[in-house]
């Protein structure tokens, strides 16, 4: 997976010198854990609903060899074919190939990350396809040739004036300037979109859930998209990751309780559609050729890993709400797809560590995104996974890794740490002045402590250490 | 068709990442207690009704499915609507009831153009979320629920299931031959929140969802008995 | 507790930051813990190692746990006016040794006796009421490390509800991130500083007089992003400062004072 995560600090500075993106990530702050906790409340006890949702997702990774034969085994028997691929390159290719066979040149596309993940669109046009996201917020970031910012939202980061100049730049309406209404939008992105869904040769689509049971691909939306690009076209390909297989159709429903309360608050998403294989014996519609492409590029490696528990993944977004960096910096300074905590830990593990190194790094480790994660990802113990693989292969800069080492020895002794402590305290309380609150403060540190007193101000530290205060007061008790 | 020598690559990386594990025992299938909250076919119903109307659904109650096609004229008229619907599926053709309803045009064509409102059945309800669930069939192209801006659903008050595990044991009947190609939940119309928030109806599919449920049985064609209350 | 049994011993783990940068908060800690008839000791220490730890130098963080077991343990209880300290050892000092080594059953004893400061006084001690008082309004901030890890979030809160004249205003979302996070703030201090931004935006909201905290990492986040902007009207403080009266000190400078 190609990322730019290597570009981490100027794509945060990009980010917070953005004021749009501000409003929209402070939106998501404030508003979504909200929704999320509504729904929440009122159910009779969610921790149970995400504890089977964990065992499904855990015991279907433990069996995920069978499940897949069985999984392939009955799509061929409901007239459909299953596609593997072991990395992006692959899958693109076996996607390609089945477009021509398909002919014609129009193909649609409701929301897949994967596809996303190895870049789908790209390779598609290249081959002179003609290629027409239809969720509204990745057609708005197809417009304007941008990379999604959120797993569920990618738009996020696109304000409705800009989604009203995309418009009119490459719709083909007559008018003197851009729509301003939401509304007025809609209905033209509906009119647009429509064309393309009635006179489309090929839908591709991602999958939520694979049923091995059955053969079957769960698709969730709430715009119904979905739905039209897999009926209308002659030809369905459903590209998905191997992980997403589940033993039974009863499964889904355990994942479906969780994952639009965690996503959006809602109980259940608007469109949720269970589609097994071609058109059947009478039907007048449906396409008549189902495809699956499942795609490794890097799962089946994860398993079995120390990173094993991050394939319990449904891609609900939770965590990316409720996380402090995600919120602060948005989905585009991370360089990757796959953003927020999920993508923190995801990124390294199928584009390598050391371009990625950022991602794992810049976090507080507050654990939000393992509170709200409903199927048990110890996210934050996999973020310090990656932490310890990035300091044994000595990637943190020279100077972190020497600090660590210099206070893992004065920490030997205590006596030592006292010292060594007093001394600091006394050179960084040199550099205060009192302040109008009768207390000291350091308005400017050297080098490392620039970094803190670049946007705060640091208190000094007390003339005399704890420590030092209170063998005081015990020598003079006992004097 | 299968690509041969990837998918033994991969099935053979997945074997070897699962060999620490311990042989995992099949899972157990789990109950859910979300029933205490439905004791009774009223309120399962009522239940049904008010998760349907959080999402922006519209419902009724309709004592007989001779009520049925008065009921789609008046709800066409409350809303400013042309008196003309799709027919889809076995819910109106046949159907002596509608011919009565004389103001009311039914149309049996493609869906091109935006705006028509199509009539269905549907194979269940869901209370637990308010969601509907359809299926296509030889009669029911099912893209016509998508591709209406309008979609009235009647829907048998027999057929509406307290919870997703008791519609799976009849649908696991009922579905013994093989699945539908296609099965829809559907709860309210369709949304999109990418053009701001608050979230706006009829993105890609209905904008509209008005469910008649029908007090009798066996409106819709399976019929069947009483599900999901007292097991 | 009864005069037939014996007075039960707390060694006192004061963590860096109270140790170098807010003795006073290590002195209420004292006083609260010898109110509720316990013994206290400080022993000889240094840091818990959470920076090493976070950072991916396990080694160094087993060392530093190694010397820290080893000076704690033939304590009753260890306390720690700090969430994310207690949770260090609680949570992951085991962890740190091999399975059914020596090491790894010395750190679980100690994680077994280890509590944050309010939680031990609540939970363990059974405390319900202080005596102290605070005319003002307080709004309190949820560590991270405490609420997350440890679930502490009542605790405080009924502590501070029984100090006369203190009124409580709840901020929204009480347990945002301020933006600390230990190294966090000083490899990433543009996104620590944006946090903290909208931390502010929170406590601002509340009128109130006082942030109240448990961690003095988040309170010198918070209290130096205040400082710069030049907003001194709202003091930041630990709760144990509150709990045990002893905010004049504080107030006064005297963290300052040589004894």
């Amino acid at each position: 997976m190609r990322t730019t995560s290597r570009r981490f600090h100027t794509q945060v500075r990009e980010a917070l010198g953005n004021d749009t993106l501000r409003t929209s990530l402070d939106g998501v702050r404030r508003v979504m854990p909200q929704i999320r906790a509504a729904a929440v409340d009122q159910c009779d006890d969610f921790s149970a609903l995400c504890a089977r949702a964990e065992a499904v997702r855990r015991d279907a990774l433990l069996r995920l060899d069978q499940l897949l034969e069985k999984f392939e085994q009955k799509v061929i028997e409901s007239g459909g074919h299953v596609h593997w691929a072991r990395n992006g390159q692959e899958a693109t290719e076996i996607i390609a190939d089945l477009c021509a066979a398909a002919g014609g040149r129009r193909i649609i596309k409701s929301k897949s990350m994967v596809s996303e993940e190895i870049e789908l669109n790209p390779a598609l046009e290249t081959a002179g396809y003609d290629v027409t996201e239809t969720d509204l917020g990745e057609y708005i970031i197809q417009l304007r040739g941008e990379k999604p910012s959120h797993i569920l939202a990618p738009s996020l980061h696109v304000t409705l004036e800009e989604v009203g100049e995309a418009f009119h730049a490459h719709h083909d309406i007559e008018r003197d300037t851009p729509p301003t209404e939401a509304g007025e939008m809609l209905l033209e992105a509906r009119g647009v979109l429509r064309e393309k869904f009635l006179s489309a040769d090929v839908g591709i689509t991602g999958a939520n859930f694979l049923v091995a049971e059955t053969g079957g691909a769960v698709i969730v939306t709430n715009e119904g998209n979905a739905d039209l690009t897999m009926s209308l076209p002659d030809t369905h390909i459903v590209v998905t990751g191997i992980e997403k297989v589940v033993p039974s159709l009863a499964d889904t429903g355990t994942l479906l309780r969780v994952l639009a309360r965690s996503a959006i608050g809602e109980r259940l998403s608007n469109y949720t559609t269970f589609v097994h294989g071609p058109r059947q014996a009478g039907e007048i519609s449906g396409p008549r050729k189902f495809h699956v492409v499942l795609v490794d590029n890097g799962r089946s490696a994860l398993l079995g890993s120390e990173f094993h528990d991050m394939l319990r993944c449904i891609r609900c977004s939770a965590c990316l709400n409720h996380c402090p960096v995600y919120t602060a910096v948005g989905g585009h300074a991370y360089g990757s797809v796959y953003s927020g905590p999920m993508g923190a830990v995801l990124t390294p593990a199928f584009a390598g560590l050391p371009g990625t190194v950022h991602l794992p790094a810049a976090s507080t480790f507050c654990g939000h995104c393992e509170a709200v994660c409903p199927v048990g990802i110890p996210l934050v113990q996999l973020l310090r996974r990656w932490r310890e693989k990035s300091f044994s292969q000595s990637l943190p800069a020279a100077g972190e890794r020497f600090g660590l080492r210099v206070w893992r020895f004065v920490n030997r002794w205590p006596t030592v740490y006292r010292a060594v402590t007093t001394f600091g305290a006394m050179v960084i309380r040199s550099l205060s002045v009192p302040g109008s609150d009768r207390r000291r403060w350091i308005k400017r540190l050297p080098f490392p402590g620039g970094a803190w007193t670049q946007h705060r101000d640091m208190p000094a530290p007390a003339a005399n250490s704890f420590q030092t205060r209170w063998r005081q007061r015990r020598s003079g008790r006992e004097s | 068709m299968t690509n041969r020598s990837a998918r033994d690559e991969i099935m053979s990386s997945i074997r070897s990442g699962l060999e620490k594990f311990a042989k995992a025992p099949e899972p157990v299938q789990q109950a859910v207690a979300e029933r205490a909250k439905m004791p009774d076919r009223e309120s399962l119903i009522e239940t049904f009704r008010h998760f349907a109307a959080e999402e922006a659904a519209t419902s009724e109650r309709v004592d007989g499915s001779a009520d049925v096609p008065r009921a789609v004229v008046q709800y066409l008229l409350a809303n400013a609507l042309p008196l003309e619907v799709i027919a889809a599926g076995q819910i109106i053709s046949g159907r002596p009831d509608w011919n009565r309803a004389g103001e009311l045009d039914i149309v049996d064509r493609p869906i091109r153009a935006d705006g028509d409102t199509v009539v269905t059945g549907c194979f269940a309800g869901l209370a637990e979320s308010g969601a509907v669930v359809t299926i296509s069939s030889p009669d029911f192209p099912n893209e016509l629920q998508f591709l209406a801006a309008t979609h009235i659903v009647v829907v048998p008050a027999g057929r509406i299931f307290a919870d997703y595990e008791s519609f799976w044991q009849i649908a696991g009947q009922e579905f013994a031959t093989g699945m539908p190609r296609s099965m829809n939940w559907i709860v309210g119309p369709s949304r999109t929140a990418d053009l701001g928030v608050p979230s706006r109806l009829g993105a890609h599919g209905p904008s509209r969802l008005h469910l008649l449920i029908v007090n009798e049985p066996g409106v819709d064609e399976r019929g069947g008995d009483e599900p999901g209350v007292d097991e | 507790m009864t005069d037939s049994e014996p007075v039960k011993t707390v060694a006192l783990f004061v963590t860096c930051l109270v140790d170098l940068y807010r003795p006073d908060v290590g002195f209420a800690a004292v006083r609260l813990l010898e109110q509720a008839g316990f013994d206290v000791s400080v022993p000889d220490q240094g840091c818990c190692g959470q920076s090493n730890f976070n950072s991916g130098d396990r080694d160094g963080a087993r060392q530093m746990a190694t010397g820290i077991i080893e000076r704690f343990s033939g304590y009753d209880y260890v306390v720690t006016p700090s969430g994310s300290c207690a949770a260090m050892i609680r949570r992951h000092y085991p962890a740190l040794f091999d399975e059914e080594s020596q090491g790894r059953e010395a750190a679980l004893a100690l994680a077994e006796k280890t509590w944050e400061l309010t939680s031990f006084l609540v939970d363990r001690a059974g405390l319900e009421t202080v005596e102290a008082t605070l005319d003002a309004s307080v709004t309190y901030h949820d560590a991270c490390s405490g609420f997350h890890e440890l679930g502490i979030r009542e605790q405080p809160r009924r502590l501070l509800s029984s100090v006369s004249g203190l009124e409580l205003q709840e901020m929204e979302q009480s347990d945002q991130c301020c933006g600390f996070g230990g190294l966090f703030c000083i490899k990433y201090p543009q996104i620590s500083n944006r946090i903290v931004e909208s931390k502010l935006d929170a406590i601002r909201a509340t009128g109130a007089d006082y942030v109240v905290a448990g961690d003095v990492g988040c309170m010198m986040q918070i209290e130096g992003k205040l400082h710069r902007l030049g907003e001194t009207q709202i003091r930041v403080v630990h709760v144990a400062e509150i709990l045990a009266d002893s905010l004049a000190d504080t107030l006064a400078g005297n963290s300052d004072a040589d004894d």
